[in-house]
């Protein structure tokens, strides 16, 4: 058991909650898609997992750990090392070079050597090798989320939250994309991931969709 | 992290190097603008120190000598022995001369106005036929002219038969067969005992004649011999002013008259007039006939306008007359007289009275200083009042005084150029300051005295004796005042301001009224004078430099306080703008999982960066900037200080907006609420209210320091100016404060276009869209400038309402203030309003090119 979320609600403020009674058991190398239709909840439920946001009720508890006791320097030492994020739109840093942009989540915390083996490593395992020194504005869109995948995995996290990473790519690159993540899901990582496409849900072994306020399972096939 | 830093730098190479121009600009401007306020608090010290103290430091008066007006308004006049009743006893003077801390105590004591032997203008030619004679004496106050005297003599026979005729008593001494002969005027002149030798001290003049006890060479006695009135006067020697200003002008014409003897006798006999008739002035038929030939015809004229400057002497005392010559030379009747039997005459008649003048009636008025007529003497106005004293020797009015003085010249004085003096110190006695008078096509002119006692301007002391003298005429309190110099100071250093207030203590201590010249400057006033108009009069400002000193720190505080304001402001917008830019970057690393401690570390290293090549160029910069100017190295002291300083300030800054940014990242779509406003204008305004905020509160600190910092310059040089002394400072401050308030503008105007610049930037985004929906060019034009004049508009009214507001707390408001402050406003708007049409113009053709 790897994560355990426990009758949480989810609201923004004082409006009405978006998501209640959220009760989610996530086990280690897990691969869930979660669907549902736009303002459903599905990025706000990554978010409590990924720690940005908290629960206004309930219980979230990864591997055993209650985030909501984390201290602020907990929480980002559980988000730097026991979760990697990958979003729609890359989040990359237009200064930095591609083998920077890798590098730069452990940059503080780890020796500089050792990272840009590691970093030059990652971007060997998603085919970019040749882009070391570009800048996230010399790559395609597909390269750029290839680059956000293998930033993702530099701090060698158990959890993978992906929100939408093909939203923006083409078919070719979605592919691209899609059979990275299956290398590493079968190298043992867990992942959740966030799509509108729902042949994508055939990657996963479980399906989480989201809607009328709270989250359901769809079982089996 | 190195790489990372380089990455940052090299990213935002283009907004850092403006940030880098704005900080060498503030690193360097700063320690200019520190040593530009230390210079000017140094210049001002230094002037003050150096030249606010005359020739003397005390002014010591009885207190009944003192007007209410010169209380009212610290100011003493120059002539301020004024009315000369004395009230200090020549003990009292000793006792203040004998003081260890006295270094010259020099008296004065008005005597009054005297005349010396009264004597006679002749004229030539003599007549050969009959001829008028007439002599006319003009004196003129520098406004106006005024005749004083008019007298005529009618030779109505050839030369050497009978008297001439006349109608005036007074010519009846003077009437003589073959000569035209005149009574010179009598002129009174201010007679002023002294200290030969405290005088000498203070002036650098040679009194040494006039000792107590002197005997001059008697000539006095011996032209007075017989007069049983001054048989008992005292002979006081007297030095005579060589260089005087006294007016005085003869008119002197004459021509033959187209009657032959025999026609004369003819019409005297027409007047039934007998030879004893025609001596008799006062005869109506001899009056009838001297009308009657005054009218007729002439031939042969001349006139000559001659000026007596220079030929009479003050305290006449000998029998000496003048003559105009044929060709209109002044002679003297002596080197004449010998060759004819042409004599002058001699007159005492008018040197046994003399005159006290009182002080001129000054009234203070809403524009100025008003001095109205008393009265007339001799048809001149007079604007203080007479006392006559003494009577004439032909007088029989046995109740009055005999007069106790002679006054028996022994030589000639001279006081000098008047020249440009920084320190007042009025002597009292030498008039050196000219009162001048401005026609209506603005030519100056200098006002002088009239001949006559009582005239506005004060006529210098003619005639000098000393001060033991002044004790026959003024009792035993003669003194009117005593000029004190303090001894052992050499500068007006505020230890030495201190022992002259010392020194001041003391003497008040002996009931007396005492007035600190040192550190007094002269300042002309505007004095209303009734008759004359509006001439302007040096009066001595009482403690003009402490006046200088307070306006110009209270201006030297208000620029550096502008200057602080604005340049925190800078300080502070620039860092703004450099975290807004980082926003996303730190937003990134947060949710990358760095830590806050980090994060920081990287921006503060990436800041330390930028400052150190700051530090570097501005260093150059600074080292570049003293020795082409060769500014004092103070000035990099100065810099090393305000790098100190804005460094730490810059990291604190820094510091605290990285941690704005890590705990309430800024959100600036939050809090915009769209109004349901009719106008697009007003709905963008209020939608973008939080952006448009800064920039609108800076533009009123901007505004409303613009014009109030200049507006309060200009009347402190105003007002300070109106001393010779602050006049000579401000010279000497020169462009110093101009420096500072230029920097200033700069700095406040680069915030403006930065904020502005940056505003435009943050709304790319909707000019886009609005490109996309296809408005033209000059219509996203338009609304936006539309939008900018509105609220930045409201934002300079406010502006030049505060400065308004806070003028006029200060400082008087007159028509050309608030005129300049309508223009800096309307000049500052319309900057704006280019600076904003630049902007936008660049931000469209950036997506319309
Ligand atoms: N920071 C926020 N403050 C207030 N409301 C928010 C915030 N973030 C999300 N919401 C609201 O919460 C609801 C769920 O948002 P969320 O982003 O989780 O939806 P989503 O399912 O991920 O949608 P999409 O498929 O469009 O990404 C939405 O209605 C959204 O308006
Ligand atoms: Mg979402």
């Amino acid at each position: 058991m790897m994560i355990q979320i426990a009758e949480a609600r989810i609201s923004y403020g004082d409006s009405p909650a978006i998501l209640k009674d959220v009760n989610l058991t996530v086990n280690k190398n897990d691969w869930i898609t979660i669907l549902g239709v736009s303002g459903t909840g599905k990025t706000s439920l990554l978010n409590i997992i990924g720690g940005l946001l908290r629960p206004t009720a309930g219980e979230v508890e990864v591997e055993g750990r209650n985030l909501q006791a984390l201290t602020r320097e907990e929480m980002q030492e559980y988000r730097r090392n026991k979760i990697g994020f990958v979003y729609q739109d890359f989040k990359l840093f237009d200064q930095y070079t591609v083998l920077e942009n890798v590098m730069l989540p452990q940059l503080p915390y780890d020796s500089h050597k050792k990272l840009e083996k590691q970093a030059i490593q990652l971007l060997e395992q998603v085919g970019l090798s040749h882009r070391l020194s570009h800048l996230p504005a010399e790559l395609s869109g597909g390269e750029k989320q290839r680059v956000a995948i293998a930033r993702a995995l530099i701090g060698c996290p158990e959890i993978l939250l992906c929100d939408e990473p093909t939203g923006n790519l083409d078919n070719e690159s979605t592919k691209t994309v899609m059979r990275i993540l299956q290398e590493l899901h079968k190298g043992g990582l867990t992942i959740l991931l966030i799509t509108h496409d729902n042949s994508l849900a055939s990657y996963g072994n479980r399906i989480v969709t989201t809607g009328d306020g709270t989250i359901v399972e769809l079982d089996g096939e | 992290m190195k790489q990372l830093l380089k990455g940052n730098l090299r990213y935002f190479k283009r907004t850092n190097s403006l940030f880098i121009a704005a900080f060498v600009l503030i690193f360097s401007v700063t320690p200019i603008a520190l040593y530009s306020i230390a210079n000017l608090s140094h210049s001002i010290h230094a002037d003050i120190v150096q030249h606010s103290r005359g020739s003397y430091d005390l002014l010591v008066r009885p207190p009944e000598a003192i007007t209410t007006l010169e209380e009212e308004i610290g100011m003493v006049p120059e002539n301020y022995i004024g009315g000369g009743q004395g009230g200090i006893s020549l003990n009292q003077w000793k006792s203040i001369k004998n003081n260890i801390h006295t270094e010259i105590a020099a008296p004065i004591a008005s005597l009054g106005y005297f005349t010396g032997l009264n004597t006679t203008l002749g004229v030539l030619p003599s007549p050969k036929v009959p001829s008028v004679y007439e002599v006319e004496y003009v004196t003129s106050d520098g406004v106006n002219e005024y005749t004083t005297d008019t007298y005529r003599q009618i030779f109505m026979h050839s030369a050497e038969r009978g008297l001439p005729l006349v109608t005036q008593v007074e010519m009846l001494s003077y009437i003589h067969p073959l000569h035209a002969l005149f009574p010179l005027p009598i002129t009174y002149n201010l007679l002023v005992g002294i200290d030969p030798e405290e005088e000498e001290k203070l002036t650098g003049i040679d009194f040494a004649s006039i000792q107590f006890g002197k005997e001059a060479e008697g000539i006095i006695r011996k032209n007075t011999a017989g007069h049983e009135k001054l048989k008992d006067a005292q002979i006081v020697p007297v030095l005579q002013l060589r260089d005087d200003t006294i007016s005085l002008e003869a008119k002197v014409s004459s021509g033959e008259l187209a009657y032959s003897p025999q026609e004369i006798q003819k019409l005297v006999e027409e007047h039934g007039l007998d030879e004893q008739q025609l001596i008799d002035f006062e005869n109506p038929g001899t009056r009838k006939l001297f009308e009657r030939l005054l009218r007729s015809p002439v031939t042969n004229e001349f006139s000559h306008d001659l000026s007596l400057l220079g030929y009479l002497q003050p305290f006449n005392a000998e029998a000496k007359g003048l003559v105009v010559m044929e060709d209109g030379e002044v002679e003297d009747m002596d080197t004449y007289s010998d060759t004819t039997s042409y004599a002058s005459s001699v007159n005492w008649n008018s040197s046994t009275k003399y005159y006290k003048a009182g002080p001129v009636p000054y009234k203070r008025t809403s524009d100025g200083l008003q001095v109205t007529q008393v009265g007339t003497e001799h048809g001149v106005p007079i604007y203080r009042s007479l006392e006559e004293k003494g009577t004439t020797i032909t007088s029989d009015d046995q109740t009055a005084d005999s007069l106790s003085i002679l006054t028996d010249p022994v030589g000639y004085y001279e006081t000098g150029k008047t020249k440009e003096r920084l320190a007042a110190s009025p002597l009292g006695i030498y008039q050196l300051e000219p009162v001048t008078y401005k026609e209506t096509d603005g030519v100056m002119k200098t006002l002088t005295p009239t001949y006559t006692p009582g005239s506005f301007v004060t006529a210098p002391a003619e005639g000098v004796t000393n001060i033991e003298s002044s004790r026959l005429v003024k009792g035993d309190t003669p003194i009117d005042a005593i000029r004190v110099k303090v001894a052992d100071i050499t500068d007006y250093t505020p230890s030495a301001a201190q022992k002259i207030e010392d020194v001041a203590n003391e003497i008040r201590g002996m009931g007396l009224h005492v007035d600190v010249i040192a550190g007094s400057s002269l300042q002309t006033l505007d004095v209303d004078v009734e008759g004359l108009g509006v001439v302007q009069e040096s009066w001595t400002s009482l403690g003009a430099s402490g006046k200088i000193v307070n306006q110009w720190n209270a201006t030297t505080l208000v620029l550096a306080i502008m200057f602080a304001i604005v340049a925190f402001l800078f300080l502070m917008n620039r860092i703004r703008l450099w975290s807004g830019e980082r926003q996303q970057s730190v937003q990134l690393l947060k949710l990358l999982g760095w830590t806050s401690k980090d994060i920081r570390k990287l921006y503060m290293k990436e800041m330390n960066r930028l400052l150190m090549i700051v530090v570097a160029v501005s260093s150059v910069f600074i080292i570049t900037f003293i020795y082409a100017n060769e500014v004092s190295f103070r000035l990099a002291v100065y810099q090393v200080l305000i790098v100190v300083v804005l460094v730490l300030l810059i990291i604190g800054f820094t510091c605290g907006q990285v941690q704005r940014l890590l705990h309430n990242p800024e959100n600036t779509k939050k809090g915009r609420k769209v109004t349901r406003s009719r106008s697009l204008v007003v709905r963008n305004i209020l939608y973008y209210r939080k952006s448009i905020t800064a920039t609108f509160i800076q533009l009123i600190i901007v505004s409303s320091l613009a014009s109030f910092v200049y507006l309060s310059l200009n009347e402190s040089v105003m007002q300070t100016n109106a001393t010779v002394l602050g006049k000579y400072v401000n010279a000497e401050i020169g462009n110093w404060n101009k420096l500072l308030l230029a920097a200033t503008y700069i700095m406040a105007f680069i915030t403006l276009l930065e904020n502005m610049s940056r505003m435009l930037q943050e709304r790319s985004q909707e000019l886009e869209s609005l490109k996309q929906i296809g408005w033209k060019f000059k219509d996203i034009q338009r609304t936006f400038l539309k939008e900018l004049s509105i609220w930045t508009g409201t934002s300079v009214v406010c502006g030049s309402v505060l400065s308004g507001l806070l003028f006029a707390t200060f400082y008087p408001i007159t028509g050309t203030n608030a005129l300049f402050l309508l223009l800096t406003s309307v000049a500052l708007f319309s900057l704006i309003i280019a600076q904003c049409y630049i902007l936008v113009n660049y931000r469209i053709r950036k997506i319309m090119p």
